[in-house]
């Protein structure tokens, strides 16, 4: 080590004594150098964080003056005390598992603990950090992360980069309203209390809180308004200074900072004699190599500055991971790379729910949130057995709640259930027809064996809905045709041992899709957003969004947009249920309405021209083109009758029409036709 | 009621056309020739579970929420008080901006009314001539502070979106009396309040309950006017699709679902020409427009007039529930959180004349008796300013009123404290809102239910009591 302090104080490094220094040593002089040029920085700028360590190295005249200016924050003691009055909601320098609460990979797997290695980047430069404390931190390796093109993004004050990026505090009760947090970095806060109202972000915007911090802060938000209501602060950041170590509650006045670990290591080595200074050095780098082995660390002022010792040589080269750690940085980075390679980094989806507290509900009492009964324990239903949860449970519960629904062993009530839902859509009533209520309230089955052996027969085929689609639809029950005999009218008027086909009436989806299909412009890709519904100029109201192409550019009605107050009105009409609950069972109307759509929806009548055009230019001769437009509209050929009626009509038009109008015509009764919605 | 599962109807064509003056046929006619004489053809059903007092309703919905000490609830204490901080006075609670200012008095003043003496603000001329008919509630509270939430609650007896909106309720009970109106009728005049359109919506209940959300002018719901060029062009096409019809009949047999989407299919070529008919008020005598106010110079009295003269055309052509949306007077609906006096006046301005127009015409028709008026916002205001010159949302007392068939006009009912902040005497909550308004129409709230999700759904969940005294 370099201690000439009157030649490098002059700021001249001379090329020759340096060698010989190095050489000395056993350091490389391009490292020396690079050190030197470092602490001759330090030395100059006393507001540089090592400002007190270069003065030690380059002026070791100046021995043991210098400390006794006051450190810029708390020692251990002091900090501790400081919310001594205030109440833990989280340490992520000592976390319980289920207290994690991200909602998703970019905080890592937990917090970073103090001595931890990390990549670090900075101006594209890679270097190995130790943790100079414990926090949690933004993961750089997942900094990538975006959405992909065409995703919705939570509108308003919340932001729209938060999924993915959220990391949730455990729930608490806010008492007097306080709540302070340590944090540095780029960050939005969002308070979530109660069950507050998201408009566009919460309806309160003192709940979202935008944090911008070069250094470590705390800061304190008044939620006062909420007392007593439950609460937890979302973190979200994509920065990756980004770092939070506390989150406390109670009291207005903001505890205090810990002093920057890098003082704190120049104050201590600064009072040592030079002989002392350098074994203080050796023994500290031993140590922090003991700290690096170690999985309980504790979030001290004195392992802060080992690692940020450590970090000091690190950045001037005196430490290397390829001789003492066997991890050349460079390899690091190439494996990170190879994994990189594998993320997919742009995505449409993103959490909506993320696991949070446990916590058991109070009974409302006749409904009310404000008439609290007993603690409700979370279990599976009574009538299925009335699992609990294991008392070592962490989190919601949600996942043993799955796993309870899906043991098939204990009972087969799923694939029951979900097999009778095919067999409801596909023959128009389920074998239990309450379909949503296997219940006491529920109907019982009329054919209990058979679903037995469909609720078997789906488990064993993987629990495939279409090879259970397939199966039901190539037996002879599901192929037979509508008109009952006389004899099924008699005895069995409600056709429940289904000896002829139920009358179906398609739903909206179904008579769109038909219409798109029939008429050649149905666009089957699959995936991909949501296309806007065409919305009428009756469809008003707040949050209208943009209408949508009158063809919804020819995609299946699956991928029309569902929003809840600016529905298809098309859909609405044809039965399409409210989307605010399960429906295992549509209503089927019959009303005027449906006949006005189908007589005047600007969407019925572009794809009737579409049709017919499309049919104009396959064939010439009118009979041939009828056979086609009934056996695609209706699947059979059209009787001679019918074919009759078709020709009158088109003969007798006004003359003004064209040919093109004419087919658009007949093309638009084929969809009136009661047998294109009314399956026979 | 439907016990269990919702049936589609199941009558056929011909029972249709033969059922007595009900049926369709009778229908269609008295939808083409429906003129000021036509009531008696529509017969009110007499109700569900006892005799209706009313047989419609139309609903006045005063969006934003209108304050009860500035139109029906004066408090004098507001004026002894007035500038001086609440809580001096009042245990404050939070509120939803929790701006909390000064005690505030009304900007207007208060006078007794007809022979009841009923108190009404300066802000009604029009609608105080008419005190007598009013049961006024001014101890109404909802059990929610923010508009959307209120609104679902209102209407559906739910904070939460997707239940079945009061009109679809009312429809699914009742029915409709005219097979080409449906039973639910939303009057937008312009503003669709907070919550959406899904305030009325039918839920659960089948899509054919839901409310139809009229614009104002001759097409006024989607898909009413044909797309073809001339009338013949779409009847001869009309034409051919009931002869590929009836061949397809003959063929398979007769089906009831068939049947009836024939027959939907006539009352739908009906309805292209009875709907913009029954939206056209150049029918009415210039005496009638302006008593509703229609030829109105400001243009928001206008809109709300021509609703409030459309709705009794629909009464007369026998629509169920009628829901009359506010018009937009340029600042903002009835949510004044500031600048109280120019807001509540421009509002007022808008419905005072109207309403007053649409009570005088029910009764000089004889139809009042036969329809109740609901006059109401979604909860009330604060007795002290929001900042210095508004209020805010106050869901602890506000005042609303029902008029016309089996209510005792002339009458108040409850009370708010001294500040009018709270309801302290005859507490009525939306849910016994909703039940005395089912009970007018003959249906027990309690036995109105709709199978859903494994439970007997009601709008009154299970709450409710009918509010008796208010009743003839």
């Amino acid at each position: 080590m370099p201690n000439d302090g009157s030649l490098l104080a002059l700021g001249k490094i001379n090329k020759s004594e340096l060698d010989k220094i190095a050489l000395a040593e056993k350091v490389d002089p391009n490292t020396l150098a690079e050190f030197l040029t470092y602490l001759l920085k330090a030395d100059a700028d006393t507001k540089h964080q090592d400002n007190f360590l270069a003065k030690k190295i380059l002026h070791p005249e100046l021995k043991g003056s210098g400390n006794k200016s006051p450190l810029s924050g708390a020692n251990d003691l002091e900090f501790k005390e400081s919310f001594k009055n205030k109440k833990l909601i989280v340490d992520y320098s000592n976390l319980s598992t289920s207290d994690w609460m991200p909602d998703d990979f970019s905080y890592g797997r937990g917090p970073v603990k103090i001595g931890a290695l990390r990549i670090s980047e900075q101006k594209s430069l890679h270097e190995l950090q130790f943790a100079e404390y414990s926090a949690a931190m933004v993961d750089p390796f997942w900094k990538d992360l975006k959405h992909a093109n065409g995703s919705e993004p939570e509108p308003g004050a919340l932001g729209a980069n938060r999924a993915g990026r959220i990391l949730s505090t455990p729930s608490f009760t806010l008492e007097d309203g306080w709540v302070h947090f340590l944090v540095k970095g780029k960050a939005k806060v969002y308070c979530s209390v109660g069950a507050h109202l998201m408009i566009a972000g919460p309806l309160h915007g003192n709940l979202v809180r935008t944090i911008d911090m070069n250094d470590w802060g705390w800061v304190s938000i008044d939620l006062s308004r909420y007392k007593n209501l439950p609460a937890h602060l979302e973190f979200s950041s994509d920065d990756i200074n980004f770092a939070l170590r506390f989150v406390l509650q109670g009291g207005q006045d903001k505890p205090l900072l810990p002093t920057p670990a890098r003082e704190f290591v120049a104050r201590t080595l600064f009072a040592l004699d030079d002989p002392l200074f350098y074994q203080e050095i050796q023994k500290m780098i031993l140590e922090l190599a003991s700290l690096v082995k170690q999985e309980k660390v504790v979030d001290n002022q004195k392992n802060a500055s080992l690692a940020s010792l450590g970090n000091l040589l690190i950045h001037c080269g005196l430490i290397k991971f390829d001789t003492r750690a066997k991890l050349p940085i460079s390899q690091l980075l190439e494996k990170q790379n190879l994994l990189q390679a594998e993320v997919c980094w742009e995505s449409q989806l993103g959490l909506a729910l993320h696991e949070g507290t446990g916590i058991d509900e109070k009974v409302f009492v006749r409904g009310s949130h404000k008439s609290l009964g007993e603690p409700a324990p979370r279990s599976f239903l009574t009538a299925l057995g009335g699992a609990k949860l294991p008392k070592d449970n962490l989190g919601s519960g949600r996942l043993q709640l799955a796993d309870w629904i899906t043991n098939i062993e204990a009972d087969p009530f799923l694939p029951r259930v979900m097999v009778n839902r095919i067999w409801h859509h596909l023959l128009g009533r389920g074998i239990v027809a309450s379909v949503d209520n296997f219940g006491l309230l529920g109907e019982k089955p009329t054919h209990p064996e058979l679903l037995d052996f469909l609720a078997v027969q789906f488990v064993e085929d993987g629990w495939s809905v279409k090879k259970t689609i397939k199966k039901i639809m190539l037996s002879s029950v599901y192929q037979t045709s509508s008109p009952p005999s006389d004899i099924a009218k008699k005895i069995d008027p409600d056709n429940l041992f289904l000896s002829h086909a139920n009358m179906k009436r398609l739903s909206g989806e179904s008579i769109r899709d038909a219409m798109l299909f029939i008429s050649g412009e149905m666009n089957e890709t699959m995936f991909g957003p949501a296309v806007n519904v065409n919305l009428s100029e009756f469809q008003e109201g707040r949050g209208r969004p943009a209408s949508g192409p009158l063809d919804g550019a020819g995609r299946r009605s699956i991928y029309l947009s569902v929003r809840r107050n600016f529905l298809s009105s098309f859909m609405l009409a044809f039965d399409s249920p409210i989307p605010f609950s399960t429906v295992g069972k549509r209503s089927i109307s019959n009303v005027p309405s449906q006949a006005l759509i189908l007589m005047n929806d600007p969407f019925v009548h572009q794809q009737s021209e579409k049709w017919a055009k499309k049919i104009i230019a396959q064939t010439t001769e009118p009979r041939a083109r009828l056979d086609t437009m009934f056996w695609q509209a209706l699947n059979r050929l059209p009787s001679s009758a019918e074919v009759e009626e078709c020709l009158g009509y088109l003969s007798a038009s006004p003359t003004a029409t064209t040919d093109s109008e004419k087919w658009a015509s007949i093309a638009h009764s084929l969809w009136n036709v009661k047998e294109f919605v009314w399956i026979p | 009621m439907h016990c269990g599962n919702f049936q589609p109807r199941a009558l056929s064509r011909r029972q249709m056309l033969i059922g007595s003056a009900n049926g369709f046929g009778a229908l269609a006619f008295g939808v083409l020739h429906a003129g000021e004489n036509n009531k008696n053809k529509l017969n009110p059903s007499g109700g569900l579970h006892h005799q209706a007092k009313a047989k419609n309703i139309i609903f006045l919905y005063m969006d934003g929420a209108p304050s009860q000490m500035d139109t029906f609830d004066p408090k004098p204490l507001l004026t002894k008080y007035h500038g001086e901080t609440p809580d001096k006075v009042l245990k404050v609670l939070p509120t939803q901006f929790n701006s909390i200012g000064k005690i505030l008095q009304s900007p207007w003043k208060f006078k007794q009314y007809g022979q009841s003496g009923i108190w009404v603000s300066d802000l009604f001329p029009h609608i105080s001539k008419h005190v007598d008919e009013l049961a006024v509630i001014k101890s109404a509270v909802s059990n929610f502070p923010e508009h959307t939430s209120a609104n679902y609650f209102l209407h559906t007896g739910s904070g939460l979106q997707g239940r079945p909106s009061w009109g679809a309720w009312t429809s699914y009970g009742l029915g409709s009396f005219n097979k080409t109106l449906p039973g639910f009728l939303v009057l937008n005049g312009g503003l669709i309040p907070p919550g959406g359109l899904d305030n009325f919506n039918s839920g659960f209940l089948p899509a054919a309950y839901q409310g139809s959300v009229f614009k104002y002018g001759p097409a006024p719901v989607a898909n009413i006017s044909r797309k073809e060029s001339s009338e013949k062009i779409q009847k001869d096409k009309l034409d051919l699709v009931s002869r590929l019809d009836r061949l397809n009949m003959q063929k398979n047999g007769t089906h009831d679902q068939i049947e009836s989407a024939i027959a939907n299919q006539e009352t739908a070529f009906l309805m292209q020409t009875s709907i913009p008919d029954l939206m056209d008020i150049k029918t009415e005598s210039k005496a009638t427009q302006d008593l509703y106010g229609v030829n109105s110079p400001n243009a928001p009295t206008k809109i709300f007039g021509t609703q409030c003269l459309v709705a009794r055309r629909l009464l007369e052509r026998g629509a169920r529930f009628i829901e009359l949306t506010c018009p937009s007077v340029g600042s903002d609906r009835w949510d004044q959180h500031s600048n109280l006096k120019d807001g509540h006046q421009k509002n007022a301005l808008a419905v005072d004349q109207p309403i007053a127009g649409l009570i005088h015409d029910l009764k000089a028709k004889g139809m009042l008796d036969s329809t109740l008026i609901l006059w109401s916002g979604e909860f009330g205001r604060t007795p002290f300013a929001q900042g210095n010159d508004g209020r805010d949302h106050n869901p602890f007392g506000f005042t609303c009123w029902m008029a016309g068939g089996g209510v005792k006009g002339g009458t108040n009912y409850g009370a708010t404290d001294d500040f009018g902040y709270h309801a302290i005497e005859g507490k009525a909550e939306i849910h016994d809102i909703h039940a005395t308004m089912l009970h007018l129409l003959g249906i027990d709230h309690k036995k109105l239910t709709f199978r859903f999700g494994g439970r007997d759904m009601r709008l009154t969940d299970v709450h409710g009591e009918v509010i008796s005294k208010i009743l003839v």
